[in-house]
């Protein structure tokens, strides 16, 4: 890619209803070049792919809003970075992550589990869960997503991003060590240690509630 | 309680209950509005000039400490060198009025 080239700006190309569409790389190729407007264009195409992102990271709407943000403006800053060997979705994916990770780090809480912590919906979920283990019914239960975001927010930054990925998003483990980049051996030890603890925190709360 | 089955089913509700990619109205307006004012490439020029002055600066003083060691052996040295004149001097200038009175 030539950023810098005057037929990277000039080149819209008409679709069939004769809109003009520019792939991701023209219109970085175009902000490279000066014509810091068409990031607008690019914030638009990946903003709702960004927002579902941050939403697994970050409760508060507020701080989703920080979240994206910081990406869009860190993707700004780093876009001469962008080799476009990939596509430009994948390494805005990996920034997001990286930046996701970064804001768990610096806004770790790790407060001791109470029984007070868990909501009324939480705790009603967890007992029919204890008398009816095998039920499959509520997973849709407000109870069950409330119990989900509040076990996630007590896992370290490290453990609660593998287990997002791996087993909340499905990815493998190749495309986590890429889009984190830690090596593939460490997210598997520690996807092993997220789900120890995982079922550490899920224990205490369970005692907690049942003893 | 199985908490390993606990786990799973907590995370089959996280899988069955994606978040919303759900966008605040004008929000790239807002993200517009945040980039740097003087643009990219003022702010590769800034970030350009501020490394060179760090550079800068830092030869500057890695020098200066050298100098400083080099001079402060040099004055050491010096220093010898002074004290040794300045001993003979003195021994000269009290041995001068002796030597004046047995003349007369």
């Amino acid at each position: 890619m030539n950023p810098g080239s005057e037929t990277a700006v000039a080149d819209a190309r008409p679709n069939s209803s004769g809109a003009d569409v520019n792939s991701d790389q023209d219109l970085v190729a175009s902000v490279l070049a000066g014509a810091t407007e068409r990031f607008e264009e690019l914030v638009r195409r990946h903003q709702p792919k960004l927002f579902a992102t941050a939403r697994r990271y970050a409760r508060r709407e507020g701080e989703v809003e920080d979240l994206v943000q910081e990406i869009f403006l860190k993707a700004y800053a780093k876009l001469d970075t962008w080799r476009g060997d990939a596509p430009f979705e994948h390494w805005l994916m990996r920034l997001a992550v990286r930046t996701c990770y970064d804001s768990l780090r610096a806004h770790r809480r790790r407060r001791e589990m109470a029984v007070t912590d868990l909501s009324g919906e939480e705790a009603d979920w967890l007992e029919r869960h204890a008398v009816a283990p095998d039920s499959t019914q509520d997973t849709d239960a407000e109870g069950a997503r409330a119990l989900v975001a509040t076990v996630l927010e007590r896992l370290s930054p490290a453990h609660r991003l593998v287990i997002t990925l791996l087993e909340i998003e499905g990815r493998p483990v190749k495309e986590i060590a890429g889009l984190t980049g830690w090596s593939i051996p460490l997210v598997k030890v520690r996807a092993f240690r997220a789900r120890a603890e995982m079922r550490k925190i899920l224990g205490r709360i369970s005692r907690e509630r049942f003893l | 309680m199985d908490y390993e089955k606990l786990r799973r089913r907590l995370l089959e509700t996280a899988r069955r209950n994606p978040p919303s990619d759900r966008v605040p109205y004008a929000f790239e307006r807002r993200i517009m509005a945040n980039l740097p004012v003087s643009g990219r490439s003022d702010a590769s020029a800034l970030a350009f000039w501020t490394r060179g002055f760090w550079r800068g600066a830092l030869s500057g003083v890695a020098a200066a400490g050298i100098m400083m060691g080099s001079l402060g052996v040099v004055s050491d040295r010096g220093m010898e060198e002074v004290d040794m004149n300045s001993g003979d001097s003195l021994e000269e200038a009290l041995l001068a009025s002796t030597q004046a009175e047995v003349e007369l």
